[in-house]
């Protein structure tokens, strides 16, 4: 669960106001989509939602943690994908999710598990003894994504997450993310796929110029819009 | 070509100078006003060569030879740039990570090295300024000069450190483009740049070999001699430094003057020759550099089940990290082992060429003078300031930052890692002053066990001031990993921040000496276990704040 409460952060000396007031709410077994045009605030968001990022004013709370007061706790419930993919380019791939296991606790045989699932699942598992400098930005993203998930975290962050994959993998990925919310856990994605979002997403939010201007089920959205698709919708209210 | 190199220059120190001043907050601008104090920093190492220069200039007054105070500094200053010239070009040339956006451009290869060597350049004249200036400066007051005396200087000061780049860079642009057909490239580069080193290295030990022969009862002209043949030895190698010598020594105007255009015609020639030689070799190089070595082997059942059930605290995992980083980025490494490489040279070989050599067996009656390990202690300390690693163990991280503040590890913890991997390195110090202790016959148990108790405080204070210094300050925005640790302003601060701390450490210890000697050494332990434990908590708390903080 993610309960975000009036919350606002400025830039350059609280002149420039990348994200105005914002509250939202993503209850547990949602799909929960984040659309906006660039420069909106959707990556100044997700950044407050993962820590990365102090709000202003307003509060974050992630399944009862606040993000501010009891960072840690808050850190532990959540698998984060940035929207850049860069990670330890030094490290293997293996290097790199074993160091992940170890900062989150996971044990050996329950991380060699999961490593072996995903590895399977991103067709990585041949690639996990190479240097990350050697992968190309897809398998790049795809380590980024086999990280964040190896703790199996309650909350999934993912800002872009389908940038860079292949069809195949995009594919997997969205299952996934169906499967992740089936059993009761939280997803909250930004995309400017729209197709996706319009497909995957329980409820979606659009932010433009810092503040949700809509945020609900498609049909709560069609209603007083005269477009039916998400893309017509989307053009409709950040034209305004 | 010439306005392409300057729109590349202007970029490129653009985007240090912001990579720097990237956090716009009114507090961290203040930064500048500490400006002066980073100078007094290298007070100390100022003095101390100009002390030298000035017993230098009585020295050969008495045989005719004054100017050879020019002909040190000026050597001196060309050694330093050569001895690390190497692996400061390659760090610019090829690991630089703005290459891959230069590379598409339609810009020729002579343009990019170009500019990549100037901005090299201009680190070369903030690390050799305490030891040339002080030559220049000491000659210019105490000979007889003309008016051409300062102009000269000036010019010579800026094109001192050409030829040796030069000398590197063509070194590096081969080496480059010959590893490129071999597999652990990295490895190669770092030997490659090792080997540099040991050639400035290996310059001043046959010049001390040579000068063995050349005993004097008067040890200032025995001083002079054994530097003479250091002197002769790189002449005959560098004939440009004796150019330089006879362009500024006091006497004949005209024929300074023609020295002074035969120094400016190399260093432009010098110039052209590499920027020819990049356009040959730079892209061959480069390229190969952007080939990333993949593995055959595909990772077995066991490989996965062996290193899969190696489970670790974060604390260690977090150290592993920090090893790895370190050790596989070669620039990294090799500005880590500088202070090693350095000391010898600084230290160890003047020492040697002075003289010392026949006086060992006087020290030896003074291995039990209280004194001594207070002495090693300093030289642990001197070794300390001059390390960059703890004072931008959070700049290194770059762009991966933001890991380090996603994990659910608290700040402090990931701040005592880095304390522990600083430690690695810098327990190499204590060796060191062992070392030395045992070669001038000053070791005895108790010295030694000062030395290691003391030292060991002295390093992981070292280690907490510079870690603290980096989170108020980190540079994260760097495109060249050389800009993280060798361009980046905390290893001044941090060396300032020794100063501070030896200086209050000297105070204690006079004070004792004089009043309380039996207190003396655990005095001495107690104001640095003192300044560990306070420097530790701070530099945690700073980083729990900071983290949080930080906007990237």
């Amino acid at each position: 669960m993610i309960e975000i409460t009036n919350v606002s952060k400025s830039y350059a000396g609280g002149t420039k106001k990348a994200v105005d007031n914002l509250s939202l709410s993503v209850r547990p077994g949602e799909i929960f989509g984040f659309l906006g045009p660039n420069g909106a605030g959707k990556t100044t968001t997700i950044k407050m939602l993962v820590g990365l990022l102090r709000p202003d004013s307003g509060s974050i709370t992630i399944n009862g943690c606040d993000v501010t007061a009891r960072p840690l706790e808050a850190k532990r419930q959540i698998g984060f994908v940035p929207d850049t993919p860069e990670v330890y380019d030094r490290l293997t791939g293996l290097e790199y999710l074993n160091f992940i296991g170890d900062i989150y606790g996971v044990a050996g045989s329950e991380r060699k598990a999961r490593i072996e699932r995903l590895a399977a699942t991103f067709e990585l598992t041949s690639a996990l003894g190479d240097q990350i400098n050697s992968y190309s930005h897809g398998m790049q993203q795809k380590i980024v994504l086999m990280g964040a998930l190896l703790h199996s975290p309650p909350v999934w962050i993912l800002d872009e997450p389908m940038v860079g994959l292949d069809p195949r993998s995009a594919h997997l990925l969205k299952e996934l993310m169906a499967e992740h919310t089936r059993q009761g856990n939280t997803l909250f994605f930004s995309t400017h796929v729209l197709d996706v979002a319009e497909k995957l997403c329980d409820r979606v939010a659009i932010i433009n110029k810092g503040r949700i201007i809509a945020c609900g089920t498609l049909e709560e959205l069609q209603k007083g819009q005269t477009g039916d698709s998400l893309e017509q919708i989307f053009l409709e209210l950040t034209d305004k | 070509m010439t306005n392409r190199v300057l729109t590349l220059l202007r970029v490129q120190f653009r985007l240090i100078w912001r990579g720097y001043m990237a956090k716009t907050t009114a507090r961290s601008k203040w930064g500048f006003l500490l400006l002066p104090l980073m100078l007094l920093a290298f007070a100390p190492m100022v003095a101390l060569f100009g002390a030298m220069y000035v017993a230098l200039y009585a020295g050969g007054s008495a045989l005719g030879q004054a100017h050879v105070v020019i002909t040190f500094g000026v050597v001196a200053g060309q050694l330093m740039c050569l001895m690390f010239g190497v692996f400061y070009v390659i760090s610019a040339f090829y690991f630089a990570k703005d290459l891959r956006l230069l590379v598409p451009l339609p810009i020729r290869p002579g343009e990019i090295v170009l500019s990549k060597f100037i901005s090299v350049l201009a680190g070369e004249y903030l690390s050799m300024a305490p030891v040339v200036a002080p030559a220049l400066v000491v000659y210019g007051l105490l000979a007889d000069v003309s008016w051409t005396y300062i102009p000269f200087a000036l010019v010579i000061y800026v094109l001192l450190p050409v030829l040796p780049l030069v000398i590197a860079s063509l070194f590096s642009l081969v080496l480059m483009r010959v590893t490129n057909l071999r597999r652990n490239r990295d490895l190669w580069r770092v030997v490659g740049a090792l080997f540099g080193v040991g050639l400035a290295v290996g310059f001043n030990v046959i010049s001390r070999f040579s000068a063995r022969g050349a005993a004097s009862p008067d040890q200032m002209r025995q001083f002079l001699e054994s530097r003479q043949a250091l002197v002769d030895a790189v002449s005959r190698y560098f004939p440009p430094s004796v150019w330089a010598t006879d362009a500024l020594r006091a006497g004949s105007p005209a024929y300074g003057a023609l020295s002074f255009l035969l120094f400016v015609a190399v260093g432009a020639v010098a110039l052209y020759v590499m920027a020819w030689a990049a356009e040959k070799m730079f892209f061959g190089g480069l390229v190969g550099g952007e080939e990333r070595k993949r593995s055959s082997k595909v990772l077995s059942q066991a490989d996965l089940v062996r290193e899969t059930g190696r489970t670790r605290s974060p604390l260690w995992a977090l150290l592993q990290r920090e090893v790895k980083m370190l050790n596989r980025t070669p620039s990294f490494l090799m500005n880590a082992l500088m202070p090693f490489l350095a000391a010898p040279f600084f230290i160890v070989l003047p020492m040697l060429q002075g003289g010392a050599t026949s006086g060992l067996p006087q020290f030896s009656g003074f291995a039990g003078h209280p004194l001594i390990p207070v002495i090693a202690v300093g030289v642990v300390m001197f070794m300390n300031s001059m390390s960059a690693l703890a004072p931008t163990a959070i700049s290194r991280e770059g762009k991966y930052f933001w890991i380090s503040r996603s994990i659910p590890v608290a700040p402090h913890v990931q701040i005592h890692a880095k304390v522990m991997h600083t430690l690695i390195f810098s327990s190499v110090n204590l060796l060191l002053a062992l070392g030395a202790m045992i070669y001038f016959k000053l070791f005895t148990p108790l010295n030694g066990l000062y030395v290691v108790v003391i030292g060991m405080a002295v390093n992981i204070a070292a280690g907490y001031a510079g870690l603290l210094i980096d989170i108020l300050h980190p540079s994260l925005k760097w495109t060249d990993p050389q800009q993280a640790m060798k361009g980046n302003m905390n290893g001044l601060f941090s060396m300032l921040a020794m100063l501070v701390i030896g200086a209050v450490a000297a105070l204690v210890t006079v004070l004792l000496y004089n009043f309380l000697p039996m207190l003396m050494m655990p005095g001495l332990f107690a104001v640095f276990a003192g300044a560990a434990f306070g420097l530790s908590k701070l530099a945690g708390k700073a980083a729990d704040l900071r983290f949080a903080e930080i906007e990237d």
